[in-house]
């Protein structure tokens, strides 16, 4: 009998607990909240000694107290992860080399964050003698010299990054310099297709033996790093290529590789590829953890270019949807108000026609023009409160939305909002909640409909719920258009609509600023 | 290409008259319609036989330009005071003009 597996509470604490790495959980102040057993062998300090205070004072050494500052006050305006390489001190006053990861973890009660960070001691890795970096004074020139051309292989990429180079171009440097800083002459950077298969998307190939190169995709099983990188989330290595039976690993063989080593890439919590380097003998046993410096780096040019072109198909989208409206309203112009006063333009002139001839003929020809004009300026009233109405402007976003609540074939109920916001907001919240209801009218099936306000400190919140058959298409264009809507007013839109039980947009707009 | 043909009956100072509302009203709305794609007038000028053929670029045009080709071809008709004989609806299917 086996129970089931839960990702949870038990299995943090368990991994916390018995995990070689270094976790250690940080508030905003720089205070640790969580150090765990790792912690407390690398550095001799007991749990009780640090928890609760400053890592400033106790861990973290007097000379990189500062750019352990920027890092915090980094991580916290950005909500970015910053991988870093630095010394923790010992309790007897010594150092530790170790290599960070990190990242902001959203309190429980979405009352501020926490940074967990978790490291690898470099100082100790299978590399190092014992006792080399403290003893062999010039094992540890190299070693710092070492650690010195990688942060800045590192920043280099990152400053590539922040420049919003194309992710192309990040992924060739980024095999450029791993190749550098790991001393191989063969790297490359790999997308998972989301099969079998891995495009090769950077690449380094000092040696010109022409495989793998930009655009290729390659087979990416369990018998090669990269897929094994992918299918475990962790790192992974081949010792030697020629135990495994593949056609990718003879292909390996042939060029000149022996082994490789890959680590993974993960946006947005999904492993989106690897950076594997290869060599002819067995790779150093710090390849693993020195690639992982780099796959940060890569997941947020990924990241920030994913979010660029979120971005730019919005910004198009909003485009294109101003030109579909004016082409609409230049239509609707032209078939109903135009065409009728072009028909009022006839009757009248055959109503002067007639005037001498026929005079009796006249009153109802008149009386039909009277009736065509009245149809002609509704029309005009509609377009006109569909360009934006009048209601909004006299009378405020809610009685705006009473009123055309009150011309759907659907009940509509809307709650008050007492306090005139700012035009463009009244604007955008109107737009919102009339095309959501115009969804509702059209797509729903629904027979209520309701809006309510919520004016919180800096925001507007709004509601539009309805009992119809839900199930409405998130990616749909209509709602993609009021997300984009609420979006370029720096707000956000949710939208809830289990099939059968209604349909929820939930919108919240900033206010000022 | 499908075709609207308006039949009348007309005379020559019906024809002139039925021009000028042509070129005052009807002319610049239609030039805005949807898939408008001209007109020609045809005049057997020894019987007064005429066909009005309006040019629409699909189906979809030209079905929904039809109530509006009612109306303002029977409001024109009041005017000049030509008489409507047919109105009937064809496909272009060919052109070597």
């Amino acid at each position: 009998m086996t129970g089931e597996f839960v990702l949870g509470d038990a299995f943090a604490r368990v991994l916390t607990e018995t995990t070689q790495a270094l976790v250690c959980v940080l508030d905003s102040g720089g205070r640790i909240l969580l150090f765990n057993d790792a912690c407390e062998r690398a550095t001799g300090y007991d749990r009780e000694e640090v928890l609760g205070r400053d890592a400033r004072d106790s861990v973290i050494p007097a000379e990189e107290a500062e750019a352990f500052s920027d890092v915090l006050a980094y991580i916290w305006r950005t909500g970015l992860s910053s991988p870093q390489v630095g010394h923790w001190a010992t309790k007897e006053g010594g150092r530790r080399l170790i290599a960070w990861s990190n990242r902001l973890m959203p309190a429980v009660d979405a009352n501020g964050s926490f940074l967990v960070t978790t490291g690898i001691e470099l100082t100790d890795s299978a590399e190092q003698p014992e006792g080399a970096l403290t003893g062999d004074v010039e094992a540890k020139l190299a070693e710092v010299g070492r650690l010195a051309q990688e942060q800045r292989a590192l920043r280099r990429v990152a400053t590539l990054v922040a420049s919003e180079a194309t992710p192309e171009r990040v992924f060739m440097a980024v095999s450029e310099e791993t190749a550098r800083v790991l001393q191989v002459s063969a790297s490359a950077v790999f997308r998972y297709e989301g099969d079998d298969t891995a495009t090769v998307v950077g690449r380094h190939d000092r040696d010109g033996v022409g495989v793998f190169s930009v655009g290729d995709r390659i087979f990416a099983d369990e018998k090669m790093a990269i897929g094994r990188a992918r299918d475990t989330g962790l790192p992974a290595r081949i010792e030697d290529y020629s135990a495994i039976d593949s056609d990718v690993a003879r292909t390996m063989q042939e060029v000149g590789y022996g082994s490789s080593v890959a680590a993974p890439v993960f946006v947005s919590g999904i492993a989106w590829g690897a950076i594997a380097i290869a060599a002819r003998d067995p790779l150093p046993s710090d390849s693993e953890a020195r690639l992982m410096g780099f796959c940060e780096i890569v997941s947020l040019a990924v990241a920030s270019a994913q979010a660029r072109e979120d971005l730019q198909s919005s910004r198009a989208r909003l485009v294109k949807t101003g030109d579909e409206q004016r082409r609409k309203f230049e239509r609707n112009l032209h078939d109903g108000a135009q065409q009728r006063l072009v028909s009022l333009a006839l009757t009248l002139r055959l109503a002067r026609s007639k005037l001498e001839k026929d005079p009796d003929s006249v009153e109802p020809i008149l009386a039909g023009a009277a009736s065509e004009l009245d149809l002609a300026l509704e029309e005009l009233r509609e377009l006109a409160r569909g360009l934006h109405p009048a209601a909004l402007t006299e009378q405020g976003l809610a009685p705006a939305v009473r009123a055309l609540g009150d011309r759907l074939p659907v009940a509509v109920e809307v709650d008050s909002l007492d306090e005139r916001l700012p035009e463009y907001l009244e604007a955008t919240a109107y737009y919102i909640c009339s095309e959501a209801l115009t969804n509702v009218a059209k797509h729903a099936y629904a027979t209520h409909a309701r809006v309510s306000f919520h004016r919180e400190p800096g925001v507007l919140r709004f509601e539009i719920t309805d009992d119809g058959r839900g199930g409405a298409d998130g990616r749909g264009s209509g709602i993609l258009g009021l997300r984009d809507r609420a979006e370029s007013a720096g707000g956000t839109l949710f939208v809830i609509s289990p099939p059968g039980k209604g349909t929820v947009v939930t919108a919240t707009l900033p206010i000022g600023g | 290409m499908f075709a609207r043909v308006h039949v009348l009956q007309a005379t020559p100072e019906q024809s002139e008259a039925g021009l000028q509302i042509f070129r005052d009203q009807l002319q610049p709305w239609l030039r805005d319609a949807s898939g408008y794609r001209g007109l020609i007038r045809l005049e057997d000028k020894d019987n007064g036989k005429t066909l009005v053929i309006t040019f629409w670029a699909d189906e979809a045009a030209l079905e929904s330009s039809q109530e509006a080709g009612e109306q303002l071809a029977e409001l024109t008709a009041e005017n000049t005071g030509a008489k409507r004989l047919a109105i009937e609806l064809y496909e272009a299917t060919l052109f070597d003009v």
